[in-house]
């Protein structure tokens, strides 16, 4: 996932991943800046606490005083929202903010005047991000759910290693998915009204953030289920609240494997393209 | 050995878009909006031996910064060849970036939400520098540049005199062979540029660090650069020290003399003491300024033609880099 250079390819694969520790560089800043603004972290989490319990009140008005809808109990999807709420937190990403500013504003150059591979650069970036965010709002979402929302958690083995493992693969589908996205700021310049588009329709609604599969039309389920969205959110969040067995979450594991290989080379073809459109004016 | 920058019959345009204002556009009275192609460089063609330093020259649009683009790998060029330290910089970019530093003064590569010095920690990681060679370095940047006062500030809080020292500071941490500098002095006083200039005359006489500078202030150029290489119109028109650069562009010294009040000396009872290709030109103070050539005359000569005559004081202007800039592109070169 470099630039296509030649002597990237020609690396040897042990210099390569030491190579990688170059990526630290930009996996920590968000991390420094997370501590240099600890002090507004604390109004972050009443934000997230009042829009979790929003999506609770919202799922408790809908169920009424039916026991279950589309398969799930009303502690069953309370959990899910909230579940979703929580993995919001490492669903992070910051590569179309990166790049769409980047291309506006011409610093996009100051990226590719590091030895560095760009995709990986920001794939970098977004997991120190959601490294940061996995303490800063991650946990504390964990144990407001839990205590005032009375979230269940998984804690058998089992379906722990599958919600961690998914949540993983999650990540990592959210970062070719929007590092797809960010490198049309390439062709389009802007892409501002695409970025609020794709981030609260496309990823949190078709992922199924806080509406579940089940409660979706049955051709759009079965579309869904088989797409890199159901990756995001529904898989794990699923395993979460117990609808997910082990196999069905292995076989989704192993769908989130092979998106993650087709949208790398697809992420490889557009980089290459991409860096054939990087125009920079003035100083 | 081998020239540390290479570039031959260099070339780049870019097709810019170009919006009509105004309602007869907005009415559909012809195409609101095109594409136009600008040749922001053609056939440039230069070398530079490592260590020299190079002073880069042109006005605003000139293509000064797309040359420094294209030479790092950033742009690719439209048709020419370029070799960075025998690096391609489009196909080995990496590899040239590790080698060597860019810096655009006006675009930050610090990390504006953090202290100065968690950048320069960021940057070891992303150079790949062992532990006890960025101590050092960093310890002799921070001497060198005066950065301990402000190394813990996040960058949006730095003044642009101690952030360009900051931003010179992470080009050369991983000590590189050859520095690019995009206007490093905008915005910095004049204390600040004369520590900038002493600064890269260090580097490049300790480290022997190849440098390519491009500045709207010519005395930066004048004071540390042997060589000028001049830009007009995305061509290269003149290549060579500032000195033959401003003789080359017709540009002569000027001798300004002040005559005792009592002295009532006459514009022609000084012409006619002086060689027919000196110019002279009576100023508002009641000064006479001879412009003369150097090549034929010296100052001490000319002052003895003129010794009969009751000069109180004189003062010699040198021909300068700004001169000759005026000359080349205020006037038409």
């Amino acid at each position: 996932m470099g630039d296509g250079s030649d002597a990237e390819c020609a690396r040897p694969p042990a210099r390569r991943w030491a190579g990688l520790a170059r990526y630290w560089g930009y996996a920590r800043r968000p991390l420094v800046e997370l501590r240099t603004r600890r002090s507004s972290l604390p109004l972050g989490w009443v934000r997230s606490w009042v829009y979790a319990y929003i999506l609770v009140a919202f799922w408790r008005a809908v169920y009424g005083h039916t026991a279950q809808e589309a398969g799930y109990t009303l502690g069953q999807i309370v959990s899910y929202v909230v579940a979703g709420q929580v993995l919001n937190a490492v669903l992070v990403s910051t590569a179309q903010e990166r790049l769409s500013q980047g291309v506006r504003q011409g610093t996009v150059i100051l990226d590719l005047l590091r030895p560095v591979a760009l995709p990986l650069a920001l794939l970098a970036d977004g997991a120190g991000m959601a490294l940061g965010s996995i303490f800063s709002h991650g946990i504390p979402m964990l144990i407001f759910g839990v205590l005032v929302l009375h979230m269940r958690v998984p804690l058998a083995p089992t379906p722990l290693a599958l919600v961690v493992l998914l949540g993983f693969l999650g990540f990592a589908l959210l970062q070719l998915l929007d590092g797809l996205i960010a490198y049309s700021a390439f062709w389009t310049v802007r892409t501002q009204g695409l970025d609020r588009l794709v981030n609260w329709i496309v990823f949190s609604l078709l992922g199924g953030s806080f509406v579940p599969y089940a409660f979706f039309p049955h051709w759009a389920q079965g579309l869904l289920t088989w797409s890199p969205l159901a990756g995001l959110y529904s898989d794990p969040v699923q395993v979460w609240v117990g609808r997910m067995g082990a196999a069905a979450g292995l076989a989704a594991a192993g769908r989130d494997l092979f998106w993650l290989a087709v949208l790398m080379a697809i992420q490889a073809w557009v980089h290459v393209r991409a860096m054939r459109r990087v125009i920079s004016f003035g100083g | 050995m081998p020239a540390a920058i290479h570039a031959e019959g260099l070339a780049r345009q870019f097709r810019v878009l170009r919006v009509r204002p105004g309602a007869r556009a907005d009415a559909g009275g012809g195409r609101a909006r095109g594409y136009a192609r600008v040749d922001a460089l053609s056939d440039v063609t230069f070398s530079i031996e490592p260590g020299q330093m190079v002073g880069y020259l042109g006005p605003n649009g000139a293509g000064k910064s797309t040359t420094i683009k294209l030479l790092t790998g950033v742009l690719r060029p439209s048709a020419g060849t370029v070799r960075v330290l025998e690096l391609d910089p489009c196909r080995q970019r990496q590899r040239l970036c590790a080698q060597i530093g860019v810096l655009f003064g006006q675009r930050s590569q610090l990390w504006w939400d953090i202290p100065l010095i968690e950048s320069f920690f960021a940057l070891r990681y992303i150079y790949a520098l062992g532990a006890e060679d960025f101590r050092r370095q960093l310890g002799r940047l921070r001497e060198l540049l005066q950065l301990d006062a402000f190394l813990q500030t996040p960058v949006r809080q730095l003044s642009l005199g101690q952030r360009m020292r900051g931003e010179l500071a992470a080009v050369l941490l991983h000590r590189p062979r050859v520095l690019f500098l995009d206007e490093p002095t905008i915005g910095v006083d004049a204390v600040g540029k004369d520590a900038l200039r002493r600064f890269l005359l260090e580097i490049n006489r300790l480290d022997g660090v190849t440098i390519l500078l491009t500045s709207h202030d010519l005395g930066d150029i004048e004071s540390i650069c042997g060589r000028v290489l001049l830009l007009h119109q995305g061509r290269l028109i003149g290549d060579g020290p500032p000195a033959e650069m401003t003789r080359r562009f017709g540009v002569r010294p000027v001798l300004i003399l002040y005559f005792s009040a009592d002295g009532r000396v006459r514009t022609d009872q000084v012409r006619d003491r002086l060689p027919p290709d000196c110019t002279l030109e009576a100023r508002a103070d009641g000064a006479l300024a001879v412009t003369f050539d150097r090549m034929a005359l010296t100052p001490p000569q000319l002052l003895s033609r003129l010794g009969d005559l009751p000069i109180l004081d004189f003062r010699l202007e040198e021909a300068s880099l700004a001169h000759a800039f005026l000359k080349v592109y205020g006037g038409g070169a």
